[in-house]
Parts: structure tokens; sequence; C-alpha cells
């Protein structure tokens, strides 16, 4: 992982600590403070419920007695003591103008005589109705109601007033029924979820609650009110709290990682400059430089790193120097050899011919003749020794040009042509830019293909291929031919050295400055059938900007 | 010629004058007859009722009239029984409010359409060969005579045809009718000089819609002569029945109900006005039982049921209500639907509900009303049988005992439960003059007038 992801993410873990630490002790803490917030709430509507309840009685009661002294319910209660029944429902007026739910006049007997509410029940003695005493405060009793889809059983505030001028005979009952609609009032007063059940009630509720909920309960006579408070906007305000706690974290953590952003460039920049420069100086670029930046530690390694560079760069050409010298020693070492074997004979031949001619041999012209030649062969030699040397000596620096390895090595072979008993095989690879000489590459094949030949002077097959390695273009020549002692594969690509009884040794060491010349390398391998392989391995073209088109097929 | 024999000449050519003459001649012609009615009367333009038919028969008379005696008068008709059946011929002058001259065509019309709607209308017309079919061939024909084959000797069907539920009436409601009074506006009416019983006393007549204390002090201060919907005699006719009908399924409901139900109570507190039990299929007026008082009874049930009961009769709703408490003791949940008169006769014979209170004005001999009831119990096959045998009497009085004694024993069979019978609710100023009752017990205001 790189060093400037090491330090964001340092930088990162460093501002999310502390809000992972916070956040949950916070939170927690807020819960609890508005959990006391909810119950507080919960405590209050049950509060207000009860003086609801309270304001309801005292209202039923002063309801009753009024209606208990209304004329019409006198004149009722009247007509009752004569044994005349009153209409059913005669009392609906006198309810509608106290705004009562109930109201039902009973008889001495507890026996419905006239009812505003449920006209069905008069001739019977209504059983939630029958249990209010008269006189007492109004209470919670069970009572039969009319609703759309049958009678219902319905919790009812009621009391019982007598009727003074029916001299007992009569007993008014009224009150509120608690229904949907006292319960929704109930609600809104509240702000809670109400509801109101019990054992064969119809069930009201009104109102809504989301969230938790924290629930009080009044037992109201048969029934029981329940009032629920949510939790939705404690819930609500909490969610905000922790969202700005977030928010605020991520505005933390967004700066950690800017600060982190820029302190990890300014120590990491360095660095970076310094891991290029020595991947540079691996590629061979002795003289580069690191930029002199940063400060402490940092600026100490990079001038250590440029010192150690200079000192490099001075080291390794004078290790260019003697071994260039080495290698000089070499040649002139092997050039004195090759000029040294043709001399001796040649001297002998002469030296052979003035002695025959200073005495007047008569064998000197036979001799003449019989040397000439063989000291023009000499002399040929000769000469072709010191050209091979000038080759090696004059080889000029690469004209690069994009072409494509495989096309080339193709029509290239197509041209080469080869000795009666070896073969040529032809591999084909993928598409190979490179940038090369074409001359010297040309030189570079005609030496490995000439190399391959001479190590099989009883024929053979050569078989070259193209191929990618990575980012590298692979060309490889490899003969059936004896192959070379691993001994000597490291030193055949130095100038003069030859495993072959005749040569200059200049081939592969020719091949091998091509290759260098290139960028690239020369290497020497054995086969899979035992023969020689050399490889020449060149960089490949990053992003081809021409094209190129396949030759003639290898017939 | 003495002026004796002008005098004398002169009151036989007056007496074989046509009646609107006669009426024209009448003295002290003039004035409104106001009429103050209860919105549900109002409501009921069909004359189901009878403040309905009371009110309706004032633009829309019966084919005839039943006297006290339930012979009938012919007012816009004559009956004449031939061999196969009767004729129905319509009197000459006969006009409806819209000018058509009453014709067979017209009366078939108009009976078609009772039997779509009424259950009473059906009975009546159920001695009648194909009803349906003779009806709607005879919209097609030409004539004043109207043909009705029998199925079997019907002696009382002269008499049925007088029933208010065969007005001839075309269109919806109080639609186009022939009365002593041609609708005049919603709420008004004028005097019509082409009723063949002759025009009625006053030129107009207005109604108003008014609460109950409403029409009560406009009857008290003579703001309106009659008032429709509230009061009765006791002592008239009572002939409009209420029935709870069951479909078999609900037969332990209806004995859950019967032994828990007090018709007398019911009457006293629930319907009030001109009403009595009934525990009889046919009421006390036509010789059924008197009410008698019902028990408490333990039992209970269970379940669900649900009661049509008619949206514009209160006191109907009333019952209803009583009825649901009664079986809500009893364990049984009961759900009310209110209907009109129609909707509920439609939706009854289409299978809603499992009990319905029906209302209906019976005719005011035994046999045809035991009719209409076996018409409410949905057995075409027994009611055929049991009229077939009542109309093979011919003596009235022998018919008449011999449907009372059938009405008694077939008083558990049917799914059909006597509960309670009214009378017309209606009051008049005392005032009024010439104000008379007919056969059904309901007031004909024909000839009433004010001094």
């Amino acid at each position: 992982m790189r060093l400037r992801t090491l330090l964001l993410l340092a930088f990162a873990l460093l501002a999310l600590l502390p809000l992972a630490v916070t956040v949950p002790l916070a939170s927690r803490r807020i819960e609890e403070t508005f959990a006391r917030e909810l119950a507080a709430r919960a405590d209050a509507a049950a509060s207000l419920a009860g003086s609801e309840l309270d304001r309801l009685r005292a209202e039923v009661e002063q309801s009753v007695a009024a209606c208990a002294a209304d004329p019409v319910t006198e004149s009722v209660a009247l007509q009752l003591e004569s044994g005349v029944p009153p209409d059913a429902d005669a009392m609906r007026g006198v309810a509608e103008g106290r705004s009562v739910t109930v109201l039902t006049l009973r008889d001495a007997a507890g026996v419905s005589r006239s009812s505003a509410f449920l006209p069905a029940r008069v001739g019977d003695v209504e059983p939630g109705l029958a249990a209010v005493r008269t006189g007492e405060p109004a209470v919670v009793v069970p009572v039969e109601v009319q609703a759309p889809d049958g009678v219902q059983l319905r919790p009812a505030l009621v009391a019982a007033r007598p009727i003074e001028a029916a001299h007992g005979a009569a007993t008014l009952v009224g009150g509120q029924v608690l229904d949907d609609a006292w319960v929704g009032r109930l609600a809104r007063l509240t702000g809670a979820r109400v509801s109101l059940e019990g054992p064969g009630l119809a069930p009201a509720a009104a109102g809504a609650t989301e969230g938790r909920t924290v629930r009080r309960e009044l037992p109201l006579g048969p029934a029981v009110l329940t009032l629920a408070v949510g939790s939705a906007a404690v819930d609500e305000a909490r969610a905000a709290l922790l969202r700005a706690l977030v928010a605020a974290g991520a505005l933390g953590l967004g700066l950690a990682l800017a600060a982190g952003v820029l302190f990890a460039r300014a120590i990491t920049r360095p660095v970076e400059a310094l891991t290029e420069g020595v991947r540079s100086v691996a590629g061979g670029a002795l003289d580069t430089r690191v930029p002199s930046a940063g400060s402490g530690e940092v600026r100490v390694l990079v001038d250590s790193f440029n010192r150690m560079t200079e000192d490099l760069g001075h080291a390794t050409r004078a290790l260019r120097a003697a071994e260039q010298a080495a290698a000089w020693e070499g040649v002139a070492r092997s050039l004195a050899h090759e000029l040294r074997n043709p001399l001796t004979p040649l001297r002998m031949s002469l030296e052979t011919l003035l002695a025959a001619r200073e005495a007047h041999d008569p064998r000197f012209e036979a001799l003449f003749v019989e040397s000439a030649p063989a000291m023009l062969e000499e002399v040929e030699r000769l000469r072709r020794t010191i050209d091979a040397f000038a080759r090696f000596a004059r080889l000029p620096a690469a004209r690069l040009e994009p072409l494509d390895l495989t096309p080339w090595t193709e029509q290239s072979l197509a041209i080469a042509g080869a000795r009666p008993n070896v073969s040529l095989c032809w591999e084909p690879g993928p598409p190979l830019p490179v940038r090369a000489d074409r001359d010297q590459l040309a030189q570079l094949l005609h030496n490995l293909l000439k190399n391959a030949e001479e190590a099989m002077p009883s024929g053979g097959q050569v078989t070259v291929r193209t191929r990618a390695d990575g980012d590298r273009a692979v060309l490889e020549v490899e003969d059936t031919g004896p192959g070379i002692p691993a001994d000597d594969r490291a030193r055949v690509l130095e100038p003069g050295v030859t495993t072959k009884a005749s040569g200059t040794g200049l081939g592969l060491a020719l091949g091998a400055r091509i290759a260098q010349g290139h960028g690239g390398t020369l290497e020497v391998d054995t086969g899979a059938g035992g023969g020689a392989l050399l490889r020449l391995r060149i960089p490949r073209a990053p992003g081809s900007g021409f094209s190129l088109t396949r030759g003639p097929a290898w017939p | 010629m003495t002026v004796q024999r002008a005098v004398a000449a002169s009151v036989l050519l007056l007496s074989t004058l046509p009646v609107p003459a006669l009426a024209a001649a009448r003295a002290r012609v003039g004035g409104t007859l106001r009429l103050a009615v209860l919105p549900e009367v109002r409501a009921d333009r069909s004359g189901d009722t009878p403040e309905g038919a009371v009110m309706r028969g004032l633009s829309a008379a019966p084919l005839c009239r039943l006297d006290a005696a339930g012979r009938p008068e012919p007012v816009l008709a004559d009956v004449r029984r031939t061999a196969e059946g009767i004729n129905v011929v319509a009197r000459p002058g006969a006009r409806l409010a819209s000018g058509t001259a009453l014709g067979s065509a017209e009366l078939a019309q108009a009976w078609l359409r009772a039997l779509e709607r009424s259950p009473v209308a059906r009975a009546l017309l159920g001695p009648v060969r194909d009803a349906a079919g003779v009806l709607d061939r005879a919209t097609r024909a030409h004539g004043t005579t109207l043909t009705l084959p029998l199925v079997h000797p019907w002696p009382d069907l002269e008499a049925s045809l007088c029933h208010p539920a065969l007005t001839p009436v075309l269109g919806d409601g109080a639609g186009d009718g022939i009365g002593p009074y041609v609708p005049d506006g919603p709420d008004r009416a004028r005097a019509s000089a082409d009723f063949p019983q002759g025009r009625p006393y006053p030129d107009a007549l207005a109604l108003a819609t008014l609460s109950r204390r409403a029409a009560q002090r406009a009857l008290e201060s003579h703001a309106a002569q009659v008032l429709l919907g509230d009061g009765g005699d006791p002592s008239a006719r009572a002939l409009y029945a209420t029935y709870l009908v069951h479909r078999p399924a609900a037969r332990p409901l209806v004995a859950l109900l019967d032994g828990r139900l007090d018709r007398t109570a019911l009457v006293r507190a629930f319907v009030g006005g001109p009403a009595a039990a009934m525990p009889g299929l046919l009421p006390p007026a036509l010789g059924g039982p008197e009410g008698a008082g019902g028990s408490a009874s333990p039992a209970r049930g269970s379940g669900a049921a649900m009661l049509l009961y008619l949206q514009d009769r209160p006191g109907q709703r009333a019952v209803a209500q009583r009825l649901q408490i009664l079986l809500r003791d009893a364990g049984v949940q009961l759900t009310l639907g209110a209907r009109s008169a129609e909707a509920l006769d439609r939706d009854w014979r289409g299978g809603q509900g499992d009990l319905a209170l029906r209302s209906v004005l019976l005719p005011p001999l035994p046999a045809p009303a035991l009719a209409v009831v076996l018409e409410l119990a949905p057995d075409p096959e027994l009611a055929r049988r049991e009229l077939a045998a009542l109309g093979a009497l011919p003596d009235g009085d022998a018919r008449a005992a011999r449907a009372r004694e059938r009405a008694q024993q077939l008083r558990g069979a049917l799914p059909v439960v006597p509960l309670y019978v009214e009378g017309l609710r209606a009051r008049v100023d005392p005032a009024m003059v010439d104000v008379r009752r007919d056969g059904f017990g309901l007031m004909v205001l024909d000839d009433a007038w004010s001094p």
C-alpha cells in the first residue's frame, strides 16, 4: 500500500475515532432525555383526560338536573302518572336542547318509559342504567345505543335525578355517551392516541401514534381509557440531533482528509521523487538528480541520494572505462592473434622464396607458383579480419523508427535464404510494435542466422520466432546444433570470443551491442532440442502510433 | 204547460243530466280546500299508505269506491261480469289530467306498472289468467273495454278493483290520473270539471307539508281543514296491516321473536295512532282475532340477520328498532336496512334480507285480504289453491267465513307473522261537511266543503 494511502487512512481513522466514541454516548444521553420527556407527556395527557372527565361529569350532572326540571319532562312524567303512555321518544326534544346523548325517563320500577336515545328500549329495564342511583355523582356505565350496523354497547357518563313533579314516580337518567366523537375530542385535546375499550363494549379510538409509545390507563367503570403518546416527535428531534452530529463528523472527516492529503503530499512528494530517481538510476540514468525539497530527514535523504548517484556515476564511468580498456585489450589480443596466425606462414613462405632466389635455386619458379596463392589467401584473411574489426568499431548510434518486429522478421527471412542442408522454420508471434534501426536489426538477424548455420556444418534446422513477453518484444533464433557450453555462454557475447574453429568472435558481440543500442539485451540460452538459442529482447513501443501490415508468409 | 208541469219537466231534465252538470249545478261553489300533510305522507306519492292513498285520491281516483258495506260504486269504469271473466269498461268522459281519454290501453299500462311494484296489485289481479300477458297485449289495443279472463271463479274481483293499488295512474308517483282535482303546481291543484262524479265544491286544493306540531297548529287555527299523518279515529276501520315476513332459514329467529313480542305493548309504545295488535293473519276489522300480550321467553339464539323496513314510515322504523332490541336480548345481531316501498318490494323479491316488515292496505273483504297475505308468502301454488277454493263459494258470507277460518289455520304455516294494523291517521276540521269514509276506512274528500 502506498505511503500516501497509508497516511490518508491514518488521518481518516484519527477523525473517525472521536466520532465513534462520542456519537453513541451522545445518542444514549439524548435517548434518556427524550424518554423522560415522553413519559412526562403521557402523564400530562392522562392528567388532562382526568380533568376533562371531571368537567364532563359536572356538566352531565348539571344538564340532567336541568332536564329533570324541564316542563316537557314534567308533562311526560305526569302523563306517565296518569296512566297514558307517553310517546317513546317524547324526551328527544329535551335531550337535544341540553346536549345530552343519553336521556331516559324511568318509572319507579326502573322501567324505561320514554327514551331520547333508544326508544326501542321503552318498556324494558335497561341493565346499565338500572345501576345508576338517584342523586349520586355521575358514573360510567354501559348503555345500548343505536348505530348504523345495529345496537352497540358503549360506555356513558350518566347521572340520575328525580323529577320533582312526579313525586317519586319517575326518575330521569341522562348523560353523555363516551363515543367516537368524545374520544376524538379527547385525542385532539391531549395530542395522544386515545382508545376506550371494555368487555362487550364497542371499541372507540382516535388519534395516531408513531414510533414507540408510552401508555397510561384510566379505569372508567366497565371500560378502560388508554392514552398512548408516540415517540415520533421525539424520534424526529433525536434523529435531527444525530444528523447534526454525523454532519459535524463528516465535516471533520472531510477536513481531516483534506489536511491528510496536503500533509501526505508534502511528505511523500520527495519520497516519490526519490523512488522515481532510484528507478531512473536502476534504468541506467546515472545522471538522475532529485530536486532538493522538503526539510529535515527527508532533505538529508534526498541530498544523500543525489550524492550517491553522483558517486555512482563516477564509479560507473570509471568502470565503463576500465571495461572498455579491458575490451580493447581483448580486441587487441584477438586482433594480434588473428593477425599473427596468417603472418607466420606468410613470413615463412616469403623467407623460403627469398632464400631460393638468393641461392638461384631452380625450384624458385615452382616454389613461387606454389606459395603465391597461399600467401594471397593469408593476405585476404588478414583483410577480412581487419574489416570485421572495422565494422565492430564503426557501429553507429541506432536510428530508431517504428516497425512491427513480426512482419519485419518474416520479410527479412524471405530474402535471407539458407544453406541447402539447413531448413528454416518461421513461427510468427503477434504484432510487436517496436522502435528499431532497420539496418542494424538486419545485421543482427543476419549474424544470428549465420551463427546458427555455422553451428550446424552438417545441416539441421533453424527456428526463428517472435513473441511478446510483458513490455518486451522477443526475437529468438534456435538451431539444432551442439549448443553452447554453459561455461562459454557468459563469454560468447564478448568481442573475439568464439567456440568455432574459424571466426572472428565478433558476430555475437556486435549483436549484443546492437541490442544494447536498442535498449535491449541479447541472451544466450539452450533450446528445447539442446541447440543454441539466442534471444533478442527489446522494448515494445507503447501505444503504437502507426499501423503495420503483415508481410507474405514464409514458404 | 203549467208552471207545475214546467218545474216538473225541469227537475226531470236536471235528473237526466250527466254528473258534472249536476256538480256544476250545486250551490256555493268556491274556496280552497287546504290540506296539511306530514313529510312522510308527502313522500308516499304512490299511495301505498292510507294517508298517501287519500292524498293521491284527490288527483287520481280509483276505478270504483267501496261503500261501508263493501259494495262497489263505479267512479271511472263499469265492471261487467261475463262467462269467461269480467269486462272493465271505462266510463265516457273519463280523461286523464294530461287530456288522454281513459281506455283499455291506459288501464292496462297502469296495472302493468302496479304489478311490478305492488304486492297488493299482484294479489288482487291474481285470479286473472296470465294477468301480465293479458295486460301487455291490451296496451297495444284500442277501445274502452278491458277483458280479464279468470283462472277460477272469483266473486270479489269487482270489489278488489276498487283498491287504491289499482288506481289507473300513468307515470311514477302521483302521475297522470283522473281525480276531482287536477295538479296545478307542486302544492296546488284546481277543481276538475271533467271528473266523472262531478267537480268538487272548492275551486282549488292547497297542500302544505308541515311538521307534526306545525300541522296540528294549522288545523287548530283553521289554517288547514284536513291534516294527514296525525291523529285518527280509533273506531274507523283499520286495514293497513304490517307483517313480519321471513325467509325459511330465518324461522328460528322468528320463533325467538314471537316468544318475546308483546303486540299490544308494541302498538302502544312504538306505533301509536289508530292502531291495534294483530295476532292473526286478518285484522280484527275483518274478523281476525283481537290482540293479546306476549310473555318474555328465555330462549336464546345467536348469529346475525338483516331486517328490511319502510324508511318513510316512522312507526315502522321504531318497530324495527324494537325488534332489533328484542333479538339482541335473545343473542342475535340484527342489522336494519331502510328502503322505499318500491325498493323494499324489489329487494325482498330479489333475495335481500332475512326479515322484512311489509305493510299493505288490505281490501275490506276477507277473501281478497287473504289473497294479499298469501302474496306476501312466496308460494304461488298455495295461493292458487286457497283462492280457487274460496272463489268456488258463491255466497259472500260463507266465503268470508271460510277466509277467516283459513287465515287462522295458515297462521303458523306461512312465513308471514302478523304484527299490527293501523287505520287512517287524519284529522278534519269539525266544521267540514260531507267528509265520508269508504270501505277501506279512507277519507273521501270529493264532496267535502266548509260552510
